[in-house]
């Protein structure tokens, strides 16, 4: 086991130093003929586990016996982190491919993944699973979850069109054209990053040169409630808001009031987002929707509709169709979830890169 | 920490003034460090008169012939031989010299090769190839406790004999060597004697048996990397040259070419390492300097700390500058690199001895440490006091 220990050792120092070669080349011969279940011909093991026992010798003989007489112990360990590390850094590779981020159940603990409001699943850790007597189900999971990553290749594969993605209740930011193409997005009111990915299709012009849509998903959380507390009220009032045409506008009642929540900075450097997500409770939340309505054009009777349609088992049902499309048949696990030409990204992408689709640099 | 104190040793003096201080080198069965004396003889051969021997007439060329002919001179006289008998030749190292002589024996000169089991494989491996390419029977006898060859006068019977003065493994003498060398020319035979360990530990017995050929290097014996043969006259003119050119022959013309009146010149072929045996010759006044009994001394300074030592199973029965031994539970080649962290040098394996190691006695590598005229007493002291923190933990 310790050929194998210095083999992985010496093999990732070779690959950035030529001295290392040869002992990099050593190990492997020693380490091959372990795997191959045959003794190390060559005394190399030995010898390298004299080096590190001979330096800590110097420091402290009892240290060294205890290195020498544990050294295969620890190489077992080492060996089988190093094995554990690289699968667990395929893996997330893998993931990262798959689904934009290393660790899909926490789509925001990536570093590599691209801006988004991750859509954050269950996480049974070892405490919990050895408390509720779930050790079967720890044990397992890795590899469901692997089985799921594959199952979701295709998906990375495959075309996306737009079009096949639509809620039933679809409005869009433009009079629909048919000669144009099509964009969806996938955003929940209170996510910061489709907030941003809805500024960069606006600043690349994509309002008016293609149909651009979206879906309304309020980020579920593990515990049943969603990610930001009125998302589902903010998402049910502007589900609502399809339902009653904003008379004298060419953008649509639902898509102004999107529009109000994402860019108007009432005050105090603090934006209405942000405002809505943390500075405010279920009461406030429930007076300030009606203002909004108020201040993008609405009639008061057509607000007070408005407010009662939220409640409605028809805009519920609609949400519903919405949730389900995102989860069944995009199945992503972070949003702003953006279809435009054929492609699809789980992330903000730039203005630029919008521009691009239009054929605009 | 432990070893801090052992470990800063004082720098030594003399002509190993320029070792690091602190190493401990005990591998001179290896090669012996080289005097300064040695180092620097060599050094203005090359910086001052670096020219060829034995085939020019210029000022530089004709210092090189004196110097070259001086060395010859000073082995002979260092193994008591004398020039009408005897022609000392320049070689790569000792097992070059063996095979040099060996396979220019000539053809059915003698009907078979006699050896000893605890022969490095320079001498086992030629007798054997020896054996297999003359079609002549090998015999492989054993040495005594004492280093004596145990032979009968049959076994000598027309044989080469070849054995070494002294043992590469535990320094062991071939202390029958007279008696072995007359009874072998007795019955037609020769001695050739492996000397890489005899020259530097005991040219007495060198000096005392009549040999047919004796072969040593001058990297055992503080020299630089060379070997030499100094070999019979008689044998020398009774073998069938095989390697011939350059040096070798005085004319040649449209189909034959004529040898050299040099006898020395057939086991000589291509121009000689002349700086080297320059440096020889510097070795051979540096040794005649020093103290045999310092070696004598070390050896039993060496001996009497080992066998303090508890689980260690040495092969020598006594002390001696080259002991060999290996330690229940613990690898050689482990505490071999253990010393080596702590900058002591040993040898660890079956020192190409496989056949007698490995084969016969089926002892696993053995730790071998070999003294030299630069270590002393510190550094024997050192080597036990680490070995004895080692079998500790270990």
């Amino acid at each position: 086991m310790f050929c194998i220990a210095t083999f992985i050792v010496f093999g990732i120092l070779a690959a950035f130093s030529a001295s290392y070669r040869p002992l990099a080349a050593q190990a492997w011969h020693c380490a091959w003929r372990r795997v191959t279940l045959r003794p190390c011909d060559v005394s190399f093991g030995e010898e390298m586990r004299g080096k590190i026992a001979g330096k800590l010798l110097r420091i402290h003989p009892r240290l060294a016996g205890w290195f020498d007489r544990w050294a295969d112990w620890l190489s077992f360990a080492f060996v089988a982190l190093s094995i554990w590390s690289v699968v667990y850094v395929a893996n997330a590779g893998l993931n990262l491919w798959v689904y934009d981020t290393c660790d899909p159940r926490s789509a925001e603990s990536c570093s590599l993944s691209g801006e988004a409001c991750g859509i954050e699943q269950e996480s049974l850790g070892i405490i919990t699973a050895v408390r509720d007597g779930r050790i079967v189900e720890w044990t397992v999971n890795p590899f469901v979850r692997f089985g799921e990553t594959l199952s979701r290749i295709p998906d990375r594969l495959k075309r996306w069109s737009p079009r096949d993605f639509l809620a039933p209740t679809a409005t869009f930011r433009s009079p629909k054209d048919d000669t144009k193409p099509y964009a969806v997005e996938v955003i929940d009111p209170g996510c910061t990053f489709c907030k941003k990915l809805t500024a960069n299709m606006r600043d690349a012009g994509a309002f008016d040169a293609m149909n651009v849509s979206y879906l309304l998903y309020s980020i579920p959380t593990p515990d049943g409630k969603t990610k930001f507390p009125h998302s589902p009220f903010v998402a049910a009032t502007i589900e609502a808001a399809k339902r009653v045409p904003l008379r004298g506008s060419d953008i649509p009642g639902d898509w102004r009031l999107l529009e109000k929540i994402f860019e108007d900075v009432p005050g105090e450097n603090i934006d209405r987002q942000t405002h809505i997500n943390i500075g405010m409770t279920d009461a406030d939340i429930r007076a300030e929707m009606p203002k909004l309505l108020r201040d993008i054009g609405y009639a008061p009777s057509e607000i007070e509709q408005i407010i009662m349609l939220t409640a409605s088992d028809n805009v519920a049902h609609s949400l519903a169709e919405q949730r389900f499309i995102v989860e069944e048949k995009i199945r992503t696990v972070k949003i702003p979830t953006l279809l435009i030409g054929e492609r699809r990204y789980d992330r903000v992408i730039s203005a630029d890169a919008v521009r691009a689709y239009l054929g605009k640099p | 920490m432990l070893f801090k104190k052992s470990m800063t040793a004082s720098s030594r003096g003399g002509s190993f003034d320029y070792l690091e201080p602190g190493a401990r080198y005990f591998d001179s069965a290896c090669q012996t460090m080289r005097p300064r004396e040695v180092i620097d003889a060599e050094t203005e051969y090359y910086r001052a008169y670096n020219a060829c021997g034995g085939r020019v007439k210029y000022r530089w060329g004709e210092k090189v012939d004196a110097a070259v002919e001086e060395t010859r001179s000073r082995l002979l006289e260092t193994t008591g031989k004398h020039e009408r008998d005897y022609v000392v030749a320049f070689t790569l190292n000792t097992t070059y010299g063996i095979n040099l002589v060996l396979h220019q024996l000539a053809e059915g000169s003698f009907k078979k090769i006699v050896t000893s089991d605890i022969e490095h494989n320079s001498v086992m491996v030629p007798s054997m190839a020896w054996s297999a390419r003359r079609g002549s029977p090998l015999s492989i006898l054993p040495r005594g406790a004492d280093g004596s060859l145990e032979y009968t006068s049959s076994d000598l019977e027309n044989a080469v004999v070849i054995a070494n003065s002294v043992s590469n493994i535990d320094g062991r003498r071939l202390v029958n060597a007279q008696r072995l060398a007359k009874d072998a020319h007795e019955h037609g035979g020769v001695l050739l004697l492996d000397a890489a360990q005899g020259f530097a530990h005991d040219r007495e017995t060198l000096a005392h048996t009549d040999f047919d050929a004796a072969f040593c290097s001058g990297h055992k014996a503080y020299g630089p990397s060379l070997g030499f043969v100094i070999i019979r006259r008689t044998l020398l003119r009774s073998l069938d040259p095989l390697f011939l050119g350059g040096g070798t022959v005085a004319d040649v013309d449209a189909s034959t070419y004529t040898l050299l009146d040099e006898p020395h010149a057939i086991l000589e072929p291509g121009l000689q390492n002349w700086g080297g045996i320059v440096g020889m010759g510097a070795a051979l006044r540096w040794l005649k300097t020093q103290d045999p009994s310092h070696e004598t001394r070390l050896a039993q300074h060496l001996w009497d700390g080992l066998t303090t030592l508890g689980r260690i199973t040495p092969l020598n029965t006594t002390a001696s500058p080259i002991v060999s031994f290996h330690i229940d539970g613990l690898d050689a080649h482990k505490l071999a690199v253990l010393l080596g962290e702590q900058n002591i040098m040993c040898r660890s394996g079956h020192f190409c001895c496989h056949r007698y190691l490995h084969h016969q006695l089926k002892l696993p590598p053995l730790l071998r440490i070999s003294l030299g005229l630069h270590n002393t007493k510190d550094d024997v002291d050192t080597l036990i006091t680490v070995l004895r923190s080692i079998l500790s933990v270990f």
